[in-house]
């Protein structure tokens, strides 16, 4: 009997001792999300000396370049504004000036990665005659966005089921429903068919 | 003519000097709230500019496009309250964004993380803001609407404090999910020890009862 009991409570202490020291689980969780990453160069954008009435131009391997590399998404960079009088209204990207500018640059999926164009935007200045003599400084201020995104009511990504207002053509009757109205969840993911109706 | 032409030379130049790589993430936040509820969410930002400014605009109605530069009303105007961080510190990679809205509707809005001067370049980010505030405007308390007309300093002092809990709940991501999942193998392991100690005291008990039972027959 003794024996038996000793036997028993070794037996106990055999099975439950791979408890003990740490269970073979692992856990696992992800948290996906949008990233927007940019980079431009050059870090100056030097005109060098320009007679007044010409168009001044930087060299050509000092074009700008947006590189977003990085992001999984379109992005939008615009200006939102110039400081300094002559580059406020004679900066020019791409032949239009600059405080229009808006590139989007967009993700081409390759290799389930996205890659984006690099051409270079051009910048030109144009310098009025009877511009003063001197040199003058001035700044961009660039605003990076996203340009497709989640809540802009308009399914432009391929993680979208559905954004707000666009429902991909979709009722509450292709969803099995007998009727009523058929909304987008808040995240896209998918549809929220609480207004939906079944025939009883 | 040299002197002449000299005069009228300009060095002209347009520094967008220091432009550095900058990343965020997400690039939207959507805000699906009861009204006077608080709802949170974190930022991701990563940027070698030793401060980055932030601030909020929103669009005066939804129906408006989607861009930026449109966007030039304030919270206030929506009875929405902000609550994030007016600027973050270059190690501060993070950074959580509440609202809470006091009428119910739908707004979309920008949220513009400014980097500051480096050069002569400024970067700005910007993260859409799209908040959803339910509720009936009737049921509207008029407590609730004088708390949304006091100044921000004391509203960021209670919201900072109610969010703490719920961010936990509902952002169960990074450092917050690794602390769950260790609790749950500690709590685990407590269980099998306190099993087997309980195992080894009965059987010790046992044991003695065994032996004191032999004892007695022994002597008898």
């Amino acid at each position: 009997m003794k024996k038996l009991l000793v036997f028993l409570v070794m037996m106990s202490l055999v099975a439950m001792m791979p408890m003990v020291i740490g269970e073979p689980q692992q856990d696992l969780m992800v948290s996906v999300q949008s990233m927007t990453n940019i980079n431009i160069t050059p870090d100056l954008l030097n005109f060098g000396p320009v007679v007044p009435g010409t168009i001044g131009s930087v060299p050509v391997d000092k074009n700008i370049v947006f590189d977003a590399t990085g992001s999984n998404g379109d992005i939008t960079v615009s200006v939102s504004s110039i400081t300094a009088g002559l580059f406020l209204n004679g900066l020019m990207l791409d032949g239009s000036s600059a405080l229009n500018f808006t590139k989007t640059l967009v993700c081409n999926i390759d290799n389930n990665v996205c890659s984006y164009d690099k051409t270079p935007v051009v910048p030109t200045l144009n310098v009025p005659l009877g511009t003063l003599a001197g040199t003058q400084t001035g700044v961009i201020n660039y605003l990076i966005s996203a340009a497709k995104f989640c809540g802009d009511d308009i399914k432009n990504r391929a993680s979208e089921v559905c954004d707000g207002t666009d429902l991909n053509s979709k009722t509450c009757l292709t969803e099995g429903f007998n009727g009523g109205t058929l909304s987008c969840k808040l995240d896209c993911t998918g549809f929220n068919t609480s207004l939906c109706t079944s025939s009883s | 003519m040299k002197n002449f032409i000299f005069l009228f030379l300009m060095i002209l130049v347009l520094a967008v000097g220091e432009v550095k790589a900058v990343s965020y993430s997400p690039s939207s936040l959507i805000f699906n709230l009861n009204m006077g509820e608080e709802g949170c969410q974190m930022i991701t930002i990563n940027s070698d500019s030793e401060t980055i400014g932030v601030f909020d605009n929103w669009a005066e109605k939804k129906e408006m496009e989607w861009k930026a530069n449109s966007f030039n009303t304030s919270s206030n105007y929506h009875s929405i309250i902000m609550n994030y961080p007016r600027i973050i510190y270059r190690n501060e990679k993070q950074a959580k964004i509440c609202m809470r809205g006091y009428k119910p509707g739908e707004y979309h809005g920008i949220l513009l993380l400014k980097e500051e001067q480096r050069g002569n370049s400024i970067i700005q980010m910007g993260i859409w803001l799209k908040a959803r505030i339910n509720g009936n405007e009737s049921a509207f308390k008029p407590e609730k609407n004088q708390e949304a007309q006091k100044p921000a300093s004391i509203e960021i002092k209670q919201a900072v404090k109610s969010t703490d809990v719920d961010l936990d709940k509902e952002q169960i991501t990074g450092n917050v999910a690794a602390n769950m999942i260790e609790d749950n193998k500690n709590n685990s392991r407590y269980y099998w020890i306190i099993g087997i100690i309980a195992v080894l005291v009965i059987g010790l008990i046992m044991f003695n009862k065994m032996k004191s039972k032999k004892i007695e027959y022994q002597l008898k």
